[in-house]
């Protein structure tokens, strides 16, 4: 390994080597500001404007582990293969569909289904226009039996009447540079909810920053004429505004320009696309 | 004392030379021969002057030296005490009586001048009479017990100590190159020193603290050269000892602070040391070995007990004058520890001169040395810091460690001389090794594994909801003191944080560094005489570190006592909610550094000399996955400089030098951005987790109660498990390497025999720096240059250090001599270099300093090693006593004026100290230090070339305790920064981070006042024999 090494540096140094090692591929931890766009919508389904959608890479382990405990857990001393990379991506209406049945006591008993999809990136490192790709996924899929709390009125108010939903994700890009690594992607994603089924292209952008206005007397979300929630501009703005009560900057990259998409109340690109940066 | 090695030629090679004259017509005189003597030179040198009456004797290894002339039709004439140091050019005029005139009738001039006319490098030599004569190396502080060689850099004028070492012309310890004898031993992980070898096995130290020519290179502080010792034709050594006994400290200033349920008292018991060296002859003229040992034991008291707080009538904390909570000592808890460090030295040293122009040397030499376990605490190696702090409450086996810290290097050197040793050769290979083991469990056992401690997980009690843990949750104390256990919110003896269980974070460290080094050294004559070099100089560098959190994991309680949070382990997530824990985290990170130089002495007529010069260096790192992690290519670093003689005595000169210094990217970067490190946190739910027993762990981590609790919001593909560590930090492509730029002026007048006087005035300034940021507030990192790149909407870094420098130096000669410096120094900026003095977090080019943008607001001002005026005196004067006896004498003073102080608050996502409410510098400058020191000693000379020695010296003689360092803290709390702001802003415009005023009643009640004093008055005595 260090002759290797030694080699590659004296090869390096011959060849006049003066790049700096390209940048891997990773997403940033957590949930995603999302814009959905509509494609197509098969019936009356519900159409979503935009989710927060979290995205987490996962290397998978370089031989199979052994020792593990009853939850999956493993222990030992397998190092992870990082020639590998899959991306995990999960929808919070997903997750809160879930939240919300197990309320009632409905769960999805499938092993083979989950919140989650899961897909291999084609490379680890990023192509030559700085995207890492995940062509194609697993489904995410919830199916939820109904459930009768027993008190003999059907479809009574702590009845749950059972319920399915699934996400199908591809053709998702994540942009990689070291100026804003893993913060932007894109994908399409089909979504069949209860049989009904709705396609869009996602636009996301990390973190995800509530710009709904408050009033900064009460704390309330401010309303405006027809009843609506306001967009507040100013929770985007990467740079802090102490006198104007943002202390610190929003979090996200500057580069973005962020401003606050009025349907979904939570910062986006301001140039309504994914920004590339030279 | 010990002669310098006949062969070892090459390393620092002084140079002798001169113009002849007639001392009766004042005309230059040719053809005289110059014959060159001195112990430390294997025959003799000799040469003819020329025409012109110059002579020039280069190759001189660093000693003493005698000249002789003897010309056709004059007297002959000789001299001899002339001083070469290392690297040194002395210039030595002479005007010869014509062997017609009668001796009355002339004065001849021909003294031994001192001041180095080749040179316009600033710094110190320190030889072994000042080394043996000056009180160094306070015995106490790091590299203090086993007198470091690195330690005695100190008294280079603008220097001063620093949390890790020595910092040189405004910068950081960790910059500094550490050569012994050519090859660099700096820790290849964080640059500090890496074999703190003895100043009793070193001939010479000499610190460049500026002005250094191409041959020197990869640093950005100073250079420390030492060379070791060697042996001689004759046989020579030393058996010494010493003894520093803690009961001989001076008193020390008591620190107010906040009572506390636990407290621990420190106190040295003693440093003992003893040791030998010999060296001699082989092969008489052809072969020398030289050879040494020693060994340093430091011990302190560690006295820990508790106390219970004194409560009013309302329940409310009795408090003090200063506002702290009054805590009352209870009989009967006092427990005695020590904290310990043994420290092993060895060398030994070959010299092979097969011929006149050949010679060999190889040198083995290491310092193993641990610390802690069996029953004590130990002494971390890096910063000297004594382990069990007051605020350390928990068992032994949590708290106490042990560190294991072993150097050991090989190197050989050839040196090879070429026609008429005008040509030379100098090649050196070496082996630097080090292992640093830090943190290991203090039972042995080995970290990784499930034996003892070391498969114990540390368990953190914090719980602050709706109250603190009380000591008897945990311990017993004596009926009738203390909260009964259980208390939901302790007010007797209430402890914040109570460290259970294992060690914790723990790790062993391999280190290693190759280097190889070439470099020919031409003299000719063309237009003046020429001191050509060039060379390459390649350097492969690995760190490998295995760290672990014992037991696997760390257990730690969150606020409420509801949770047990693994918020320490290693693993990954193979898929979601599928953890892998790994036993440790091992890394193998890798850095190679290629360079060459050429540069050119050139002497102009002997009245100018020009040193012109190009080094370039590439290095290339490489994290863990073996693919190159960063590049830094294209070190171009000039350096020029200019030397006039107005005397052209060899008594004077005046000098002005430029040059551009880079800095070799120590590898924690590596194995902290680069290598992907991984860590998991899941947590438990308290009911069904007990992770008090090791068992308990066991069924915690496995999940074998179904303890494990969902953590994570509807949009995570993960529920149970957070990963942390986002791979690899990305580079930005543009980076450039860190370098400083470097401009000194100054001069040197020779004043009286041996003595001189010198102005010198130093610039320097940085021009980019590397580090880790984040444009997002903490969302993602990657690594560049703060004003550039990427990275341009960060401030530009900043260090600007201007010094002014008078000094004398009296080279010891007439039974004395003297070092006095006065340096008047301005050091501003936003970043102090490797390590940040304010926290004295250690991890180069990515500390904290630029991480988010909200941490740069204020950062601006005086940096904490601006101390304006620097006094350093010393001396040492010798004499003679009746019967072959004789006293030595040596004194040194130390006079700093006080650093700045700030205002700092917490930072929301850094925590304490990160956030500059005021403008850096804002506060009270600290006082004034002085500090005086004595060397006494009473040797008796019992043979020829055998002496006696007894000696004391005493550190800080007047126990001085003056104010070293005041609580900066202004508040705990997260509040923002007052950009710009002054003092009085304070009450007005400082505010919460969440924009709401600022109460009073946080702010710190020992913001200003004092959190460390002077170290107290201590002795050190010494015994020697030498023969």
């Amino acid at each position: 390994m260090r002759n290797e090494l030694l080699g590659l540096a004296l090869f390096s140094v011959l060849l006049g080597g003066c790049d700096q090692p390209q940048v891997q591929c990773v997403t940033a931890h957590g949930g995603f500001a999302t814009r959905f766009t509509l494609k197509s919508n098969a019936g009356m389904c519900l159409e979503q404007p935009g989710d927060i959608v979290g995205l987490q890479t996962y290397n998978p382990s370089s031989t199979t582990p052994t020792n593990c405990g009853a939850d999956g857990t493993c222990f030992g001393d397998v190092r992870a293969n990082l020639d590998a990379l899959n991306l995990g991506i999960q929808a919070s209406y997903l997750g809160n569909y879930a939240y919300y049945a197990s309320d009632f006591g409905s769960f999805d008993e499938d092993p083979n289904h989950h919140w989650y999809s899961l897909g291999a990136f084609a490379a680890v490192e990023p192509d030559d226009a700085d995207f890492c790709s995940v062509p194609a996924f697993s489904a995410a899929e919830q199916v939820f039996p109904a459930v009768d709390d027993g008190d003999g009125v059907p479809g009574g108010e702590a009845d749950f009447p059972g319920g399915s939903i699934k996400y199908e994700w591809s053709n998702t890009k994540v942009y990689v540079v070291p100026a804003a690594p893993g913060t932007q992607f894109t994908a399409d994603v089909r979504v069949t909810e209860d049989g009904c089924t709705t396609e869009y292209s996602v636009l996301g952008m990390w973190p995800p920053i509530d710009c709904t206005m408050y009033d900064p007397e009460t704390g309330e979300p401010m309303l405006d004429p027809d009843g609506n929630y306001m967009p507040d501009n100013q929770a985007c703005d990467p740079n802090p505004h102490p006198e104007l009560g943002f202390p610190f900057g929003s979090g996200i990259n500057p580069d973005f320009k962020p401003v606050c998409d009025p349907t979904t109340l939570l910062c986006m690109q301001g140039s309504g696309g994914l920004v590339t940066i030279d | 004392m010990l002669a310098s090695s006949p062969a070892f030629a090459q390393t620092g090679q002084g140079v002798v030379t001169g113009t002849v004259t007639d001392a009766q017509s004042k005309r230059p005189v040719a053809n005289v021969v110059v014959t060159v003597t001195s112990p430390a030179l294997q025959g003799e040198e000799i040469v003819l002057s020329d025409a012109a009456g110059n002579y020039r004797v280069p190759n001189l290894p660093p000693g003493d030296y005698s000249v002789n002339l003897q010309g056709d039709g004059f007297r002959a004439f000789g001299r001899g005490g002339i001083k070469i140091q290392g690297g040194a050019t002395i210039r030595f005029n002479v005007s010869l009586i014509p062997d017609s005139v009668k001796a009355e009738e002339v004065v001849v001039v021909g003294k031994a001048p001192t001041v180095d006319v080749g040179s316009s490098s600033t710094g110190a030599t320190l030889d072994r009479e000042f080394l043996s004569r000056i009180p160094l190396s306070r015995p106490t502080g790091k590299g203090g017990g086993v007198r470091s060689f690195e330690s005695v850099a100190e008294v280079t004028p603008g220097a001063a100590n620093d949390a890790y070492g020595v910092g040189i012309a405004g910068t950081t310890s960790p910059e500094n190159r550490y050569n012994v004898d050519r090859l660099a031993v700096n820790d290849p992980a964080y640059g500090v020193v890496g074999s703190p070898l003895s100043v009793e096995f070193i001939q010479e130290v000499s610190v460049i603290s500026g002005g250094f020519l191409p041959e020197y290179g990869r640093s950005t502080g100073g250079v420390v050269n030492a060379r070791t010792k060697s042996g001689s034709n004759e046989f020579h050594g030393s058996v010494f000892g010493s003894i520093t006994p803690g009961i001989l400290e001076g008193t020390r200033e008591k620190i107010k602070s906040e009572g506390s349920t636990v407290s621990v008292d420190r106190e040295l018991r003693s440093i003992r040391s003893i040791g030998f060296d010999i060296g001699g002859p082989i092969l008489k003229d052809k072969l020398w070995f030289y050879g040494g040992v020693s060994i340093t034991l430091t011990t302190w008291r560690l006295e820990h007990y508790l106390n219970q707080f004194r409560l009013n009538a309302d329940g409310t904390n009795v408090v003090d004058d200063t506002g702290f909570s009054v805590a009352d000592r209870i009989p009967g808890t006092t427990k005695y520890y020590d904290a310990d460090e043994r420290a092993f030295q060895y060398i030994g040293k070959l010299t092979w001169s097969p011929n006149a122009d050949n010679s060999f040397e190889l040198s083995v030499y290491g310092t193993p040395t641990e610390s802690g376990g069996d029953g004590r605490f130990g002494i971390d190696p890096q910063t000297g810091g004594i382990e069990g702090g007051a605020f350390v409450a928990g068992p032994y086996g949590a708290n106490a460690h042990r560190f294991v810290a072993t150097s050991s290097d090989i190197s050989l050197s050839w040196n090879r001389s070429f026609d008429k040793k005008n040509t030379l050769l100098d090649v050196n290979v070496g082996w630097h090794h080090q292992r640093y083991g830090q943190l290991l469990p203090a039972d042995g056992s080995e970290i990784g594994t499930d034996d003892g401690l070391a498969g114990t997980s540390s368990v953190i009690y914090r719980r602050f909801n709706p109250g603190v843990h009380t000591i008897t949750d945990f311990e017993r104390v004596p009926a009738g003191y203390c909260d009964p256990a259980g208390t939901e919110a302790a007010v007797l003896c209430p402890v914040d944080n109570y460290y259970a269980g294992g060690p914790d974070f723990g790790a062993d460290s391999s280190l290693d560094r190759i280097q190889v080094r070439a470099m020919v050294t031409n003299l000719r004559r063309a237009a003046g005489a020429h001191v050509i070099k060039g060379g390459i100089d390649g350097e492969y560098m690995n760190y490998s570190p295995k760290t672990v959190y014992s037991g696997g994991q760390r257990f730690r309680e969150n606020g409420s006592g509801s949770l047990w949070v693994e918020n320490r382990q290693y693993g990954y997530l193979a898929a979601p909610d599928k953890a892998v824990i790994l036993d440790s985290f091992e890394t193998d990170n890798n850095s190679v550094i290629l360079g060459g130089f050429i540069q050119d002495s050139w002497s102009i007529l002997d009245k100018v000399t020009l040193n012109a010069g190009l080094r370039y260096d590439a290095q290339y790192i490489y994290g863990d996955t073996g693919k190159i992690g960063m590049a830094l290519p294209n070190q171009i670093a000039p350096r020029i400089g200019v030397i006039f003689d107005p005397t052209q005595q060899g008594k004077s000169k005046l000098f002005a030098n430029y040059s551009r210094y880079y800095e070799a990217v120590p590898l924690d970067v590596a194995n902290r951005a680069l290598s992907a490190e991984q860590q998991v946190t899941s947590a438990h739910d308290a009911s069904l987790c007990d992770p008090t027993t090791v068992a308990g762990q066991e069924a915690c981590r496995t999940n074998a109660n179904g303890s494990r609790i969902p953590l994570n919001g509807p949009e995570d593909p993960n529920q149970f498990w957070i990963p942390t560590g986002a791979g690899s930090t990305p580079i930005d492509p543009d980076i450039e390497p860190q370098s400083q730029d470097e401009i000194t002026l100054g001069g040197e007048l020779e004043v009286i025999t041996d003595g001189r006087i010198g102005l010198t005035y130093t610039k320097r300034w940085v021009n980019q720096i590397i580090e880790d940021m984040s444009r997002d507030e903490a969302s993602t990192y990657f690594i560049g240059n703060p004003g550039s790149g990427i990275a341009s909407d960060f401030p530009k870094a900043k260090r600007d250090y201007d010094a002014l420098t008078a000094s004398f130096t009296k080279n010891f000669g007439d039974r004395w001599l003297a070092q006095a410096s006065y340096t008047l120094s301005y050091l501003r900026g936003n970043w102090a270099g490797l390590f940040r003095p304010e926290t004295n977090q250690l991890d180069p080019n990515i500390n904290a300093d630029f991480d988010l943008r909200s941490l740069t607001s204020n950062r601006e001002g005086p940096l904490p090693g601006d101390s304006t005026h620097q006094v350093k005196l010393f001396g040492a004067y010798e004499q003679p006593l009746p019967k072959d006896m004789f006293l030595t004498l040596g004194m040194a003073y130390r006079g700093f004026s006080g650093g700045p102080t700030s205002f700092l608050g917490s930072h929301n996502l850094y925590g304490s100290d990160e956030v500059f409410v005021l403008p850096r510098g804002a506060g009270e400058r600290l006082p004034w230090t002085h500090r005086i020191d004595a060397n006494l000693g009473y040797n008796v000379r019992v043979a020829k070339d055998s002496v006696v020695s007894l000696t004391m010296d005493v550190f800080n003689l007047f126990n001085f305790q003056e104010v070293a360092a005041m609580d900066e803290r202004y508040t705990g709390a997260d509040v923002l920064p007052i950009a710009g702001g002054t003092k009085a802003d304070l009450d007005t415009k400082l505010t919460y981070d969440d924009g709401t005023p600022f109460d009073p009643n946080d702010k710190n009640k020992n913001f200003g006042k004092a959190s460390a004093y002077q170290a107290p008055r201590s002795f050190r005595f010494g015994a020697r024999v030498t023969f």
